[in-house]
Formats: structure tokens, sequence, C-alpha cells
């Protein structure tokens, strides 16, 4: 995509142009028939204008100006109209845009978002083509003891709209200094498809962050006011901007306010946030990159055993327990996936399970199945999520919890431990086959999807 | 609004001239074309074509019944979403807007059954029964809500029921009536398409709906009961409401179906009472209301037994319309047509009306009123064309449809007609499908006066007096009516000396110009100049804003001083907080 450009005052116009016909005021065409004493010229600042969405909002980038229209005795009562259409609807009521200038005006300017609302939205131009369109001033006078000829001026502009930059990808890819090649893609993350990010080796340097998007590059800047400095763990909002002068279509140039900053060599995880719009690096040195490492704890509680410490990293695993699996005594692996966003966050997508269910942090070893691990399991206050030691009903049976009643989407707090966790459980919904292990926040969230 | 005074222009000798037109041949930049006077100083104050102006019966009217959820219509209406792409100089980030910033009179439509609904009751008395009477709970809310909000309130009560499916005039005048006629008191109506009339004395019946059918009666407006007990209750409302102070106008005269004064029967089942009767009303409406503008229907076919038809074929009828309604002009009436944009000759605003009112094109103001319902719009099961889009094909084609015959007739007002869903029905389609004619209406279509040119002393003396000229512009397409007698001696131009730390006038330094008359001011007619002699005294020496305004005689209490601007003016020139505009700081001493 080529950059766009404004040109102002490379051009400055005087025009004066016969009147379109299309109001009462111009039904003459005065330019040609009694311009022997008329005075009003009209200027434009240009001729050609490209918009450019990053041009600020309140920014005029079109202005026209015009002069003093011959002088008629007092009896009449001068007023300026201003007009702005496309040229090819010639003024029409229905599609033009008219001003009531005060007295004293003689300039009418026009931002790029005026600018392109209208020749978008109000007019249905396509922002693929450049399109030209009209402004007028009329001045016309009321009052008086004969009819005053208004004196009319017209300039025609050719506008270049932009295409708005949309804040969403196709393909999302990492490039720069720091990524060592020319570009490599990432992914969609598993928990969110708006979210892509990733966990690897870069080099000190800059990162340019490249998005695909309908066929067409563009990059993924800080906002307006915010800069691409390296700063740790913080989310900066982002905007889309286009490539760098000298692109093509084929091979986009990283532009200099599209640069993210990664000071010195090492991991790095970079979370882009296209519904939020945001972008995340964490550093090398950011503690938010430690998985989560648990207390040692000993199969079926037996302190005489050697000690366990399970490490939640990415090649951590959790097993499903209880009814879930039948009772089995060897569980089921769940196959987690670590979270690029967080690693500390695990997320199960597989077959749906119901019924009472906790998860084993570890699976079947030497001498021990699955009903001797230490678990994650509600916490023991929750109501029914464990049996009842020692209570029986009315006809002499043990008292069981049904489990802990689940809200579906919603994250609940869990505890790890052995002992009493391993008879307490969630009551897991049917059709139940995503659930994200959040260890940060040690929660659980079960999720049909 | 913008407020500033413009470049002075220090020349010399002024021509002395009251109320007189500015030549085509005085040319130059000066409104008198010669030189000022040594000690003067010309201030030329720039036209603001864009500021929105709340002023006398100016502006959209903003029309709403007797609900009984007021809290819900004010706040409805002050959060109310509309269309800001249609206005290209809207910045706002708001997607709603207050409509009473677009208009500041509340037209409360109802019957006379609404607001007496018993004999010697009115829903306007202090201490009545609210619970018995739920429609004076609703009239108190809108007084209120209105006061606390600035806005005027208007009047129109009909008392035909036969398009109402309610009893427009109260049962005690039926009763009376009968009392007096006994059997001879009721007519009939038949409504089975045939419209066959058997005549009675005071009143005919008819009935309405047909699951079940309703009974109702209407008065006959040449019956002397009826007319006797309009009176007496006109009169109240006069009592209560010729004020303007809180009221704006009154629109009359609520007979003939719609209460637009046509299809009227009379006892006599013709036309024999119709001037009459005409007379008879609209001196009761202008003997009662003194202060306050009363406002009557104009049409081909007023006070006529005809409801449709070609002026063509009804010429008779068309002309005692012409001889009626320039009798009511006389009195005193403002003119109003409530089916603008509504093309036909047979039925809506066309040639006959046309020229009508243009033989009175800024004698009288005229109010507007669409007839086209924008929510009945629509196709029928074989495609053919209902209601407007027989003669639009949307909304917005209704809208510019009307706006522009009602600028055929210069009116001063048009309307926001109320509908309960505040989603959809005229005022909404206004803002939304139109929102562009309704600051146009505002900023090109209500008169916007301002004095473009003023000639005043620099230094003035106590107890000297100077003569100081002034030029006045009218740069809308409508006329501020003080010609009307309501308004003439209401309001007057008038300088005075304002203490530039207070805003308030020194003393009794307030000078009117009662030659002045704001009526003259025209767009067609372009400036009028007057001059008014000015005498400080008992003025402290030093600096004082000489400052120009249109005094409200009848709003706060002149008489001790306290005088109220009664008109924004169009100007870019810079006002005080009550709205006087600073012309120039001048010296005053001793």
């Amino acid at each position: 995509m080529k950059k766009t450009l404004i040109y102002i005052g490379a051009a400055v116009l005087a025009i004066s142009l016969p009147a379109a016909c299309s109001d009462d005021y111009d039904k003459y065409d005065n330019s040609y028939i009694l311009d022997n004493d008329e005075t009003m010229t009209l200027t434009a600042s240009t001729d050609y204008i490209e918009l450019n969405e990053l041009t600020p909002s309140e920014e005029a980038v079109l202005t026209f100006t015009w002069t003093d229209a011959r002088q008629m005795p007092e009896e009449y009562t001068l007023s300026y109209i201003t007009e702005i259409d496309l040229q090819s609807n010639d003024f029409n009521s229905s599609s033009k845009v008219r001003f009531e200038e005060n007295e004293g005006v003689y300039s009418r300017s026009f931002t790029t978002e005026q600018l392109q609302n209208w020749i978008t939205d109000k007019w249905g131009q396509s922002v693929n083509f450049e399109t030209v369109i009209s402004f007028r001033v009329i001045a016309k006078w009321d009052g008086g003891t004969k009819y005053a000829m208004p004196e009319v001026r017209t300039a025609d502009i050719t506008i270049r709209p932009y295409k708005p930059l949309v804040f969403d990808a196709d393909k999302v890819f990492l490039e720069g200094v720091t990524t060592g090649t020319s570009y490599q893609q990432i992914g969609k993350t598993v928990e969110n498809e708006y979210i892509y990010a990733e966990y690897d080796d870069f080099n000190a340097g800059y990162l340019g962050i490249r998005v695909q998007y309908d066929e067409a590059y563009q990059y993924i800047a800080p906002e307006e006011g915010y800069t691409g400095k390296f700063q740790d763990g913080t989310a900066v909002p982002a905007r889309m901007v286009e490539p760098a002068e000298g692109s093509t279509e084929t091979n986009p140039v990283l532009p200099e306010i599209a640069k993210w900053e990664f000071p010195k060599a090492g991991k790095y995880r970079v979370v882009v946030d296209l519904e939020e719009k945001e972008v995340t690096i964490y550093g090398p040195d950011n503690d938010f990159n430690e998985p989560f490492v648990s207390v040692p704890w000993y199969p079926q509680d037996d302190t005489s055993a050697d000690a366990v410490t399970t490490t939640m990293d990415e090649n951590a695993d959790l097993w499903l327990r209880g009814a879930c699996v039948g009772w089995s005594s060897d569980g089921r692996a769940m196959n987690l996936v670590q979270s690029l966003v967080d690693p500390k966050i695990f997320i199960y997508s597989g077959n749906a399970f119901n019924g009472r269910t906790d998860f084993a942090l570890s699976g079947p070893f030497g001498n021990y199945n699955i009903n001797h691990m230490c678990v994650i399991a509600p916490p023991l206050d929750t109501p029914d999520c464990r049996d009842e030691d020692n209570k029986t009903d009315v006809d002499g049976n043990g008292i069981k919890g049904n489990g802990a009643v689940v809200t579906m989407g919603t994250p609940m707090d869990f505890e790890i431990g052995g002992g009493d966790y391993r008879s307490a459980y969630w009551a897991v919904p049917s059709g139940t086959n995503y659930v994200i292990f959040n260890f940060r926040d040690m929660t659980v969230t079960f999720m049909s999807k | 609004m913008y407020r500033r005074i413009l470049y002075l222009l220090a020349l010399s000798t002024a021509l002395a001239s009251c109320g007189e037109k500015t030549g085509p041949d005085d040319g130059g930049g000066s409104p008198w074309g010669s030189n000022i006077p040594e000690g003067y100083e010309e201030v030329s104050i720039l036209y603001d074509a864009n500021a929105i102006l709340q002023n006398p019966l100016s502006g959209w009217v903003i029309y709403v019944p007797l609900i009984e959820n007021v809290e819900e219509f004010w706040e409805k209406y002050e959060n109310f979403p509309y269309n800001k792409a249609l206005d290209p100089s809207d910045v706002s980030t708001e997607s709603t807007v207050n409509v009473f910033d677009y208009g500041h009179v509340l037209y409360l439509r109802g019957s006379w059954t609404d607001f007496n609904p018993e004999e010697n009751v009115y829903i306007w008395q202090d201490g009545i029964d609210e619970n018995k009477y739920p429609l004076a709970r609703s009239l108190r809310l809108f007084e209120e809500g209105a006061a606390q909000r600035g806005l005027k309130l208007a009047f129109t009560l009909k008392c035909d029921s036969r398009d109402a499916n309610a009893q427009c005039t109260p049962d005690f005048v039926k009763d009376k009536m009968v009392a007096e006629y006994g059997s001879n008191a009721n007519g009939t109506l038949t409504s089975d398409g045939t419209n066959i009339h058997t005549p009675g004395k005071g009143y005919f019946t008819f009935t309405l709906g047909t699951n079940p059918p309703k009974p109702y009666w209407s008065p006959y407006p040449d019956d002397p009961v009826f007319q006797e007990e309009y009176a007496k209750f006109i009169n109240a409302l006069a009592a209560e409401y010729d004020d303007p102070e809180k009221t704006e106008f009154i629109s009359g005269l609520g007979m003939g179906l719609w209460g637009e004064y046509h299809a009227c029967i009379y006892s006599t089942d013709d036309e024999t009472p119709r001037e009459a009767v005409f007379e008879k009303v609209t001196d009761i409406y202008s003997q009662a209301f003194k202060k306050v503008p009363v406002v009557t229907n104009y049409h081909k076919f007023v006070g006529s037994t005809m409801r449709d038809g070609s002026a063509d074929a009804y010429p008779e009828i068309c002309e005692l319309s012409k001889k009626m309604l320039t009798s009511a002009i006389n009195k005193g009436f403002c003119m109003r047509h409530d089916a603008f944009g509504m093309k036909s000759g047979n039925f809506g605003y066309a040639g006959w009306e046309k020229n009508f009112i243009a033989d009175f094109k800024y004698k009288v103001p005229v109010l507007g009123e669409g007839g086209w319902i924008v929510t009945q719009g629509g196709y029928d099961e074989e495609g053919n064309p209902k209601n407007y889009k027989t003669e639009y094909s949307d909304a917005r084609a209704l809208r510019q449809g009307e706006y522009d015959a009602m600028a055929s007739a210069y009116v001063n007002m048009m309307d926001l007609r109320y509908d309960e869903s505040y989603v959809r029905g005229e005022t909404w389609s206004w803002f939304n499908d139109a929102y562009d004619l309704v600051l146009q209406f505002l900023r090109k279509g209500c008169y916007r006066v301002y004095p473009d040119k003023v000639i005043v002393p620099v230094k003035l003396q106590n107890g000297k007096e100077y003569t100081v000229k002034h030029r006045w512009r009218n740069r809308g397409e409508a006329y501020f009516p003080t010609n009307i007698p309501q308004y003439k001696a209401r309001f007057k131009v008038a300088f005075a000396l304002l203490n530039t730390s207070t805003g308030e006038i020194v003393g009794d330094n307030i000078f009117f110009d009662e030659k002045a008359d704001p009526s003259a001011w025209t767009l067609d007619g372009g400036p009028v100049e007057y001059s008014v002699d000015i005498a400080p005294k008992g003025v402290a020496a030093g600096y004082y804003d000489l400052c120009v305004g249109i005094v409200d005689m009848f709003a706060g209490d002149p008489k001790s001083g306290d005088y109220r601007i009664g008109v924004q003016l169009g100007t870019q020139g810079e006002t005080t907080g009550t709205g006087w505009l600073k012309v120039k700081k001048v010296a005053v001493t001793d």
C-alpha cells in the first residue's frame, strides 16, 4: 500500500469557474454573462489531496478562502453560503453539505475525518479510487429594489480517500532484527482467537509486528501518545499503521513508529491482543515467565516416601480423577496446553467429561496409582464437594457429596493437596470439554465450546 | 453564541432620519452614506448566521397531550436521539440532544372537556382534586416543568368529538341544552358512510367505533347555549393564561373536524350561520386574550360544511373564507395551517391557501403544522401507496416537502408533533430524517433581527442630549410580528447605560425609541434606520456600557425599573448576562 500523503499549499489555485445549475441562485450562468463587475475570487489550498487516517481529527487538510463580492448599496443584505458535494452530484439538494457563513468569515476548512466520511458514507464512493468533489461559495443578496445576481465561484478538488486501517488480522508475523530471520508467523492462542502470542528467544534490537489482513499488510504500532520503548509486562495501547514508504504489495517495510524495542537478547513473551488493541511484551528478567512449582508432596501422604515436586511447565499435565473416568485408578491424562499468554495458565480442550471430578497433579508412577496423588480440588469448605466422614443417612449409609456446583464459564477457586482433597470433587456438567487452569489466580474455569 | 463587536469607523456628521429605509443611492460603508459628527463613532456589528435563537412566536413548537407520565416526557425529550451526521458542523460526542434547545413552546393539545370537566371546574384551579381529575396533575406537572426550563405554554382546545373518540365538549353543556330545548335538543348524524344529518337544536349525536359503537355528541357551533358556555370557558382560560410570562399563544377556534374548523355541522343543516358564528367566536377569543396571541386556521373552507373539494368548484365559499379570515386578522388573530406538505388541491395546502397568505406576507405571523403522519405512510396489499407515500418517496422527502411548503408561507413556527413511543412519529422523524432542516429553520427561517450599525457618542455629559442613530436588519425569512395587537406595546427597542461591572442599568438611564418597529424589518426590505435622543442623568462620572436591546415590557416590572430583554439578537456582538448587546464603552462626565 502506498503511503498516503497530503499535499497542501503546493498548489494554490485561484479558481473562477462556471456555476452548476441546481439551485435558485445559480440558475443563471453569471460567470459568463455578468462577470464584468463581479469581484469575488475563490482559492483552494490544493487541487489534489491524499487523505491519511493518521492525520489528527481536528486538523484542517483542505481550506477554501474567498474575497469580497462586489459592493452593493446597503439596501441589500449580503450572505455567503458555502457548499460541498461530489462533483457528479452537481450540488443536488439531497447530497450537498451546506454552510451559512457568519458575517466576517471568508474561509471554510475541512478535516480528513469530514472528507472521508462524506466521500464514503454520504456519497457512497469507494476508498479504492480517487474522487472529485466540488466546493462553491455563493454571495447572495436579499432585499433591494432590483434583483441582484449572486456571485458563484466553484472549485473542484481530486481526493484520494484512505483505506481504513482495521484492527484485525488474518495472519500475524514478527520481524525485525530481534527475530534473526526476515519474519516468522505466530499463531492464535488456544484460549482466545483474538490473541496472538509467542514465547521465544530473541536478539536485542527492535521487533516489528506485521499483520496480513484482507490481502494487505499493516503494522501494529503503539497508539498515539505511547512509545515502543520496552515496558516490561505493561499492556501498551496499539493501533494499525501502514507500511513505510518504499513498501510494495508483497514486501512491506517496517515504519519507525511501529518498532518495539528489545533491550537485550533473551527469552521474551510477545502478546498481541486484537480485541483489546494492546501489545504486552515480557522480558527475560520478568518473573512472569517463571513456571509454577508446587510445594513438595507425598504420594498417599506417606512422608517416609520420597517427596515429589511438580513443576507446571510446558511439559506438565494433569489427570482426570473420579466419576468422570469411572473411578479408574489410572485416571486419564488431559494433555494440557500451556498458554502462550501466561505460562501459569493451562488449557484442556478435548473430549467432554462430566460427573464428580478432581485433577491429579501427577500420573501413576512406581507403586502408586492415581488415588495416591496430590490433587487439584475445590476448597474443602465448598458445599457438597466431599463425602461427609462419620455421617450416615437414615439408612446408615455414608453421606456422599454430589460435588461442588460448577458455574460454567466462571473462574472458581481451587486448592492443592492430598488427604481430604482426594475425596473432594466438582460436579462437572455434561458437555464440559474445555477447562482453563490458572495457577496465577488459583482458579479453574469449566466451559463447553 | 459568538459575541464580538467589530471595527469602529470614525467619520463625521450624521444625518437625522427616523424609520427610514436605506436607499440604493446611499452607497459606501456608512449606513447613512455620509460623515459622522465629531465625538461620535459608527459601530458595525457582525451578523451571526448560526446561533440558535429562542424568540417570541418563533421556532419549533413542541406538541404534547395531557399525558399521565410527564416525568418520562421530560426525560425522553431532554435525551432525544438525533442524526448528527445531518449537521456538518456538529462536533458533539453525544448521541442525543435536548429538544428544548430547539423549541421553547410546549403546545398542550386537549379538548374543552379535558380542561373543564364539570361546570365551574377547571383543571388549572388551585386545590383541585387530582385523583378525581388526573389531567389536572398532568397540567400542573407540565406547568411546573415548563417554568423550570424556561418554556412557554400554548393551548388548543377541541370541542367537536367526531375525530377524537372522546367527548370533547363537556356533558354539562348538553344538559343545559336539554333543559333549554327539551326533546328538540338532539339531532343525529349517521356514521354509516352516508353522513345523513337530522337536525336538532343544540347538538347532534353519532357513534364511533364498531366493537361496540360508542355514542358521542358535538354541539352545533351556532347554538346559543354552546356559544354562551364556550365564551365562559374561554374567558376563564384567559383569566388564567392571558399571561405572557407563561403562555406563548392560544390556538382556536376548536370547532369542526380536528379542530381545524372545516366540515362543520350547523343546526340549520346548511351554511347560513357560518359567518356569524365565526365573528362571534373570534370576538370571544380576541376580546379574552389581550396579551397573548391568538391563532386560527386558514384554508378555503373556514367554518364551512365542506371538507374536501377544489377551490375552483366552490368560489363563493372560498370568497367568504377570505372575508372571514381577513376579519379575524383585523381583530388581531395570527394564522395557522395544519396540512402543510399535503399537496392536494382538495384537502391539502394548495393554490388557494398560498394565494391567500401571500397577501398577508409580513402582515400576520403564520404557524405551520404538517398534515401527513409519518407512521401511517405505507402500501396496501396491492402495492398502492397510502397516506404520505402517495406524495413522497420517504420520510425525508416528506419532511422536505413540509419544510418547503411552510417556507413558502414564511412561517414563524413549525411543529414537532408528539408520539407516545418517542422513537417514531413526527418529532423523531424531524430529528433523525431531517435534523439539518430542524437547524435550517432556526438559522434561516426564523426571524433574526439585529442592529448592524449604530452611531453613538463616545463621551457623554449628564443632562446633555445626544442623538443615537441605529440601523436594523432581519436576516431571517419570517418577520418579528410586533404589529399584532398583543405585541404592539410589548416589545420596544431601547438603549441603556449599564454598569460595566454589575451589568445593571444605571438609574433610569434607559431610552426607548418608540419609532423603531421590528415588524418592519424584513429580509426583503433591507435595513431600516432610526434615531433616538438620549440624555444621561444622575450618572456618576466614569465608563459605562452603552447597550441596545429589545425590551419585553410585559416582563419584569418596568414601572419600578426592572426591565427584561425579550429578544435574542442575531449578532456576534458581545451581550451582557441579561441579554443587552454592548455597543460601545462610553465615558460619562458630570
